[in-house]
């Protein structure tokens, strides 16, 4: 795909220092493709997390000249200076290089569906054996709305919220509806939010975690 | 690290590798698990998201059809929330097509897959991006996956039994063998650049399109050929069901819907490095025109991305001609009869959908060589939520 090769210099935090490489690429190809490389034929031990190479996985989400974003759908002709600093999320532990360990959101999301109804053609029954068209809910659990998110105190975060909040509204039993109401509304819960949304800015699949947070406000 | 039965190291994190891990691990086996980047960042997380039925590969090969349904079927019931089941439709755009319907619905059937064919307008009526066009449609029970969630479902499935030890950003450097025998591995950390070795009674190599580079560490030849494919998506999710052109398997003939999104694959060519896989020139344009004999308007909806990944196909010497005609399946390995290695398995080939039954079929191997009769109980047993994983132990908490 795409010729047109330059120079590019990507400088990558590991451990406290920023290390450069210089090298050439394709501008068609993404931070994750230029991390592979470095990888691949520059220095063997850089690690960063990646899986799906098309935004559906999340595992890739770092903070690039800046901005949390998802390696894999980051190209590096977005930069025509040609020069990328790419960093570890905030507000994870790091592990190694650009590897961080997202437990500590994940935690705080409920264990329940991650299944939803499609939103297309809910007007046709769908073939024999299927209660109803489904989908995937639309959080990649990337982190970047934690990592974006300026609160300091302890609070469950945009992408906790957002799942809390989208669970609410699929369940029917009460007690459930319940439990999860008095996270979303408890000392952690949506009182903390300092109404930033920053985390809707950064949120690479718009699942608008400060809407759901308003949102549950609303419904309090 | 070890009981009864003994330590076993498995050689990468793939899908193939973390079912066979988790599949050991519930037989009671001490599992470590060596990967050397994250966990399906090889192949599996890269796959098309395609949760095969088995009907694609009915004409070519009934058996491997038959253990696609029956696996598809395991994996909606084990990890229902990784898989979007909204069955699949295979088109017959054109009259070659049609020729083809009648046979093609008979493999099914011979197969145990229960293909039904419907009127076109019942068709239109589901998928309103499908071609007016169409001359048949066929319904089958395919899905889509998120290769990333079902596989780290297993993952927790193994962390659960407290027989699993996951090494992420660990890479084997050598494998050390003496009069036929694997004595360890020797690994680097990438985490803190430390060396160390790792003994295990038993060790299985389930590296994917890597397999090959690993086999020849323990000086054992393994034909494994890396065979990468193009997968091009869009923004917009165009349909629920998996729609696939109902002709003779081949390229650009599959469209996944998933989440709010639309990917066509795939190409195929063969490789001889699966670490670094760009897009072949030409591809994008083949899958934009492929996609539009089965969805006009395709092309309209806006790029999302493109991306390739490296199939592992068995047994493939690199002048093969006809990629597409290798097959789907999968081998177990006993290197102690071939090889003369007394305790290496190789685990190879497959996709994605019959990770499972790779993941047993390997564990039964291990099972006879050490003289052991322990049934499996993957098949029954449905697996922790993928967001379990994370609190499983991963990244040592």
């Amino acid at each position: 795909m795409g010729t047109d090769e330059h120079m590019y210099s990507i400088s990558i935090l590991r451990e406290e220092e920023y290390m450069e490489f210089v090298l050439n690429l394709s501008d068609e190809l993404t931070i994750l493709d230029a991390l592979d490389e470095i990888r691949y034929t520059m220095d063997s031990s850089l690690q960063y997390r990646h899986s799906c190479h098309h935004g559906s996985c999340g595992t890739c989400a770092c903070i690039i000249e800046g901005t949390q974003r998802l390696a894999c759908m980051t190209r590096l002709s977005e930069f025509p200076d040609r020069k990328i600093s790419v960093r570890p999320l905030d507000s994870f532990r790091i592990i190694s290089d650009l590897v961080v360990d997202i437990s500590s959101m994940v935690q705080k999301m409920p264990v329940n569906s991650y299944l939803r109804d499609s939103e297309l053609n809910t007007e046709v029954l769908p073939p024999d054996g299927i209660a109803s068209w489904v989908r995937f809910e639309n959080c990649i659990e990337c982190g970047s709305c934690i990592s974006a998110c300026p609160v300091s105190e302890r609070f469950l975060g945009p992408s906790p919220l957002a799942a809390i909040h989208t669970e609410i509204l699929k369940r029917k039993d009460p007690d459930e509806i319940r439990e999860l109401r008095a996270l979303a509304y408890g000392e952690t819960g949506v009182s903390g939010c300092d109404k930033h949304f920053i985390c809707s800015r950064v949120c690479p699949v718009k699942v608008s975690p400060g809407k759901h947070i308003t949102e549950l406000r609303r419904e309090q | 690290m070890s009981n009864r039965l003994g330590h076993i190291v498995v050689i990468g994190g793939g899908g193939t590798g973390i079912a066979t891990m988790y599949d050991l691990c519930r037989r009671g086996f001490k599992v470590t698990l060596i990967e050397r980047g994250e966990l399906t960042s090889g192949t599996t997380g890269r796959h098309h998201g395609q949760l095969h039925c088995g009907a694609r590969y009915a004409m070519g090969d009934r058996n491997i059809a038959r253990e696609c349904m029956h696996e598809s079927e395991i994996l909606r019931k084990i990890a229902p929330q990784a898989i979007e089941y909204n069955k699949g439709l295979f088109v017959a755009v054109d009259d070659e097509d049609m020729s083809y319907r009648e046979q093609f619905i008979e493999a099914c059937l011979e197969s145990d897959i229960p293909a039904q064919e419907i009127p076109v307008p019942q068709a239109l009526n589901y998928e309103k991006a499908l071609s007016v066009k169409i001359k048949a449609a066929v319904v089958v029970p395919d899905g889509t996956i998120d290769p990333w969630r079902l596989v780290i479902s297993f993952a927790a499935g193994a962390l659960e039994t407290q027989n699993a030890q996951i090494c992420p950003y660990t890479e084997v450097i050598a494998i050390n063998t003496s009069d036929e025998h694997i004595d360890s591995i020797s690994v680097v950390d990438h985490t803190n650049g430390e060396q160390r070795t790792i003994d295990a009674d038993l060790f299985i190599n389930a590296a994917g399109p890597w397999a090959g580079q690993i086999a020849q560490m323990a000086g054992i030849p393994l034909q494994v050929a890396p065979s990468p494919g193009t997968m091009l998506v869009v923004k917009g999710r165009m349909s629920n069901m998996v729609v696939s052109r109902l002709h003779k398997a081949g390229d650009g003939d599959i469209i996944v819907p998933q989440r709010g999104l639309t990917i066509i694959g795939s190409t195929q060519w063969l490789s001889e490095d699966p670490d670094i896989v760009r897009i072949h020139e030409g591809d994008i344009p083949f899958l934009y025109e492929s996609a539009e004999a089965m969805f006009p308007g395709f092309s309209e909806q806006k790029f999302h991305t493109a991306w390739a990944a490296a199939r592992p196909l068995y047994g493939v010497s690199q002048d093969a001609e006809d990629v597409r005609a290798l097959s789907r399946d999968f081998a177990a390995i006993d290197h102690e009869i071939a090889d003369k290695i007394d305790n290496m398995v190789s685990i190879v080939g497959g996709k994605a959908t019959t990770l499972r039954g790779m993941g047993e079929v390997a564990t039964d191997m291990v099972c006879k060589k050490i003289g052991v009769e322990i049934p499996c109980t993957t098949a029954d047993i449905v697996l922790p939520s993928h967001r379990e994983f994370y609190k499983r132990g991963y990244h040592g908490n």
